[in-house]
C-alpha cells in the first residue's frame, strides 16, 4: 500500500519475479533460435523472430490465465498471482514484437497503407481455410494492449474497480481470437499434428482448470445456512478458528471473513477493496487483517483502512453463544465498526467458551 | 472476487468450453490436404496412342506417342520399304504420319517451373534458339505436345541384315529459361 502513486512500488518479491520473467523469456528464445537453426536453417531472421515471440506470447498467455483457478484451488500458488500484471505486461510487450514484424514481412512491401493491407489484402471471411486470421491478431493485441497500459493501481482508482474489472476481463475474448488467429493461420499451413495438439491441450487445461475452480466456488456460494433468532444465523463452532486467521462463509450471496485476533472474533466483508482478493485468505499483521494479494489493510473493528489510507469495508455483527458462533448476513455500513459496546465482537472468547 | 463476477467467469468459461474446440475441429477440417505425387492424368485418356518409345529420368517420363487407329498406314510403309528401290518414305504417306505422333511428358518431381521443352531439329548446333519450341513444363502432372513436324522419322534401311529395320529417332532438351542453361536431353532411337 502507498499514499501516492509510484510507476512500480519495487520490493524483494517483484524484484525476484520480474528476473524469473525476464530469465525465462530470454533462455525460451535463445532456446527456439538455436533448435531453429539447426532444424530449419533456411528460415530467415524476420520469420524466427516472428515464430519465436508468438510462441513464447501464447505460452505466457496460458500460464498468466492459470494462475488465478491454480490460487482458487490450491493456496501454494498464491505468490504468483501477487504479481501477476508483471507476466501480462511481459507477454504484452512479446505479443507486440510479433505484431509489428508480422505487419513489416507480410505488409509493408507493397503501396497500401500497411493496417489497411492488413485488413484489405484478404476478404475470404466465407473460408475457413482462407480466413483472415491476421485480423484477429491484431484485434487481441489491442486488448492486450488496453490491459497492458491500464494495469497500474492509477488506473484501476480513476477508471473505477467496476470498468477496471470488465476490461481486464476482455483477456478471455483475447485468448479466443488467439487461439482461433493459431488455427486459421499458421495450423493451416503447418500441418503437423503436433501444433494442434499443443494448442488443443493448452485449451482443455485452460477450460478444465477454470471450470473446476469455478464450480467449487459455486458450491460454497451455495452452502445454505439455517436462520436463527434475530438475524443471526449459525455458521460454525467456536473452537474451529486459529489465532490471526479467518474462516469464510457465505450468507446471503456475500462471503464474508470472520477473525479470531486477539482472542476476539471479528466479520467483515471478504473482498479486498484493493481488486477484489479474499481478505479472509489473508492474516493479521500489525493488529491490521492484510489482504493476501497485495498487502492491502483493515482494521478488524471498523474495516478501515488505517490511516492515511482511506478504503472502507462492510463490518458485521457477530456472536458466540454456547461454543457455537452466529453471524448478522445485513452489513453495517462500510467503516462503521459493528453494533457492539466493544466495537467488533459481541462476546469475547474465553477459555471457559471454547 | 465478489459473487456476481465468480458467477461471469463461470459462465464465460463454459461457454468457452464449446466454442473453443468447435473452432480447433473446424479449422482442423479446413487444413487444405495435401497434394499427392500422382499423376493428374490418367493413362486411361489415351486410349488410341501406344507408346513407341519411352524413357523415365526418375524424376520426370518421356513417353512418344503413336496414334495407331489413324497410324495404320505403317504396314503400308513398311511394305512401301519393301521395296528396295525405294528406300526413302513417299511424301505423301510421310504427311499422313505427321500428325499422329505426340509426346507425353510426365512431371513427377522436377520443382523447377520454368522449364521449357525442345526438339532438336537443327543438329549441328546447340544453341536452343534454333530448335523447335513444344512447350512449358509446370507443375505435377500429364503434358502432351503434338510434334507437328515429322520426328526424323528415319526409316532406317540396312542392307546388311536381313530384317529392314524402321526406327523413331528424336532428341529433346529440358532447358531452364531463367538459369539460361539446358538442364538435360533425351535422345530416342527405338525400332518401330
Amino acid at each position: 500500500m502507498s499514499v501516492g502513486y509510484a510507476a512500480v512500488g519495487w520490493n524483494r518479491q517483484k524484484k525476484i519475479y520480474d528476473w524469473l520473467i525476464f530469465g525465462f523469456c530470454v533462455l525460451y528464445l535463445f532456446t527456439f533460435v538455436g533448435l531453429t537453426a539447426l532444424f530449419n536453417p533456411d528460415y530467415t531472421f524476420e520469420t524466427v523472430l516472428i515464430r519465436s515471440t508468438s510462441t513464447l506470447a501464447v505460452l505466457l498467455l496460458h500460464i498468466i490465465l492459470s494462475i488465478g483457478p491454480l490460487a482458487r484451488l490450491n493456496k501454494k500458488f498464491l505468490p504468483l498471482l501477487y504479481n501477476r500484471r508483471h507476466l501480462g505486461v511481459t507477454m504484452f510487450c512479446i505479443a507486440a514484437v510479433h505484431g509489428v514484424f508480422s505487419i513489416l514481412q507480410f505488409h509493408t512491401l507493397g503501396n497500401v497503407n500497411p493496417f489497411v493491407s492488413l485488413f484489405t489484402s484478404n476478404t475470404n471471411f466465407n473460408s475457413i481455410a482462407g480466413f483472415p486470421f491476421q485480423a484477429l491478431g491484431f484485434f487481441a493485441l489491442i486488448i492486450l494492449f488496453l490491459m497492458a497500459i491500464t494495469s497500474h493501481d492509477f488506473w484501476l482508482h480513476n477508471l473505477s474497480p467496476k470498468v477496471w474489472k470488465t476490461l481486464h476481463m476482455f483477456v478471455y475474448l483475447a485468448y479466443l481470437l488467439i487461439v482461433m488467429h493459431v488455427m486459421l493461420g499458421v495450423i493451416q499451413y503447418e500441418t503437423h499434428p503436433v501444433f494442434v495438439i499443443l494448442v488443443s491441450l493448452g485449451a482443455v487445461w485452460l477450460i478444465a482448470l477454470h471450470l473446476i475452480a469455478g464450480t467449487k466456488e459455486v458450491k460454497k456460494d451455495n452452502q445454505k445456512f439455517d436462520p436463527a433468532a434475530e438475524g443471526f444465523v449459525y455458521v460454525s463452532e467456536a473452537n474451529d478458528f486459529e489465532e490471526g486467521r479467518a474462516k469464510i462463509f457465505c450468507i446471503d450471496k456475500e462471503r464474508i471473513a470472520v477473525y479470531k485476533h486477539e482472542n476476539k472474533l471479528y466479520a467483515i466483508h471478504n473482498v479486498c477493496k484493493h481488486q477484489g482478493g479474499p481478505l479472509g485468505e489473508g492474516k493479521v499483521v500489525d493488529g491490521c487483517i492484510t489482504c493476501p494479494w497485495h498487502g492491502y489493510q483493515y482494521l478488524p473493528h471498523n474495516g478501515q483502512s488505517p490511516p492515511p489510507f482511506k478504503e472502507k469495508v462492510s463490518t458485521y455483527d457477530v456472536k458466540l453463544s454456547e461454543g457455537k458462533i452466529f453471524l448478522n448476513p445485513k452489513p453495517n455500513p462500510e467503516g462503521a465498526p459493528s453494533n457492539s459496546p466493544e466495537g467488533g465482537e459481541l462476546y469475547p472468547l474465553t477459555r471457559k467458551d471454547e | 472476487m465478489t459473487r456476481s463476477l465468480r458467477k461471469r467467469h463461470l459462465q464465460i468459461w463454459a461457454l468457452w468450453a464449446v466454442l473453443i474446440p468447435v473452432g480447433i475441429i473446424a479449422a482442423w477440417m479446413a487444413v487444405p490436404k495435401k497434394v499427392t505425387q500422382e499423376l493428374l492424368q490418367s493413362e486411361v485418356l489415351r486410349t488410341n496412342d501406344d507408346t513407341i518409345a519411352f524413357v523415365d529420368k526418375g524424376d520426370y517420363s518421356i513417353n512418344i506417342l503413336l496414334d495407331w487407329s489413324k497410324a495404320n498406314k505403317i504396314p503400308l510403309l513398311r511394305k512401301l520399304y519393301d521395296e528396295k528401290d525405294k528406300p526413302e518414305p513417299t511424301p505423301n504417306v510421310m504427311d499422313s504420319l505427321k500428325n499422329e505422333f505426340s509426346l507425353e511428358f510426365i512431371n513427377k518431381e522436377l520443382n523447377v517451373s520454368s522449364l521449357l521443352l525442345y526438339q532438336v531439329t537443327d543438329s549441328t548446333t546447340n544453341d536452343v534458339d534454333k530448335q523447335e519450341l513444344l512447350g512449358r513444363i509446370g507443375g505435377r502432372g500429364s503434358r502432351y505436345f503434338s510434334l507437328e513436324l515429322p520426328p526424323n522419322l528415319v526409316l532406317g534401311h540396312d542392307h546388311e541384315f536381313v530384317y529392314e529395320e524402321r526406327f523413331y529417332k528424336a532428341k529433346f532438351i529440358l532447358y531452364d529459361i531463367i538459369k539460361k542453361q539446358a538442364i538435360d536431353s533425351v535422345i530416342f532411337k527405338t525400332p518401330l
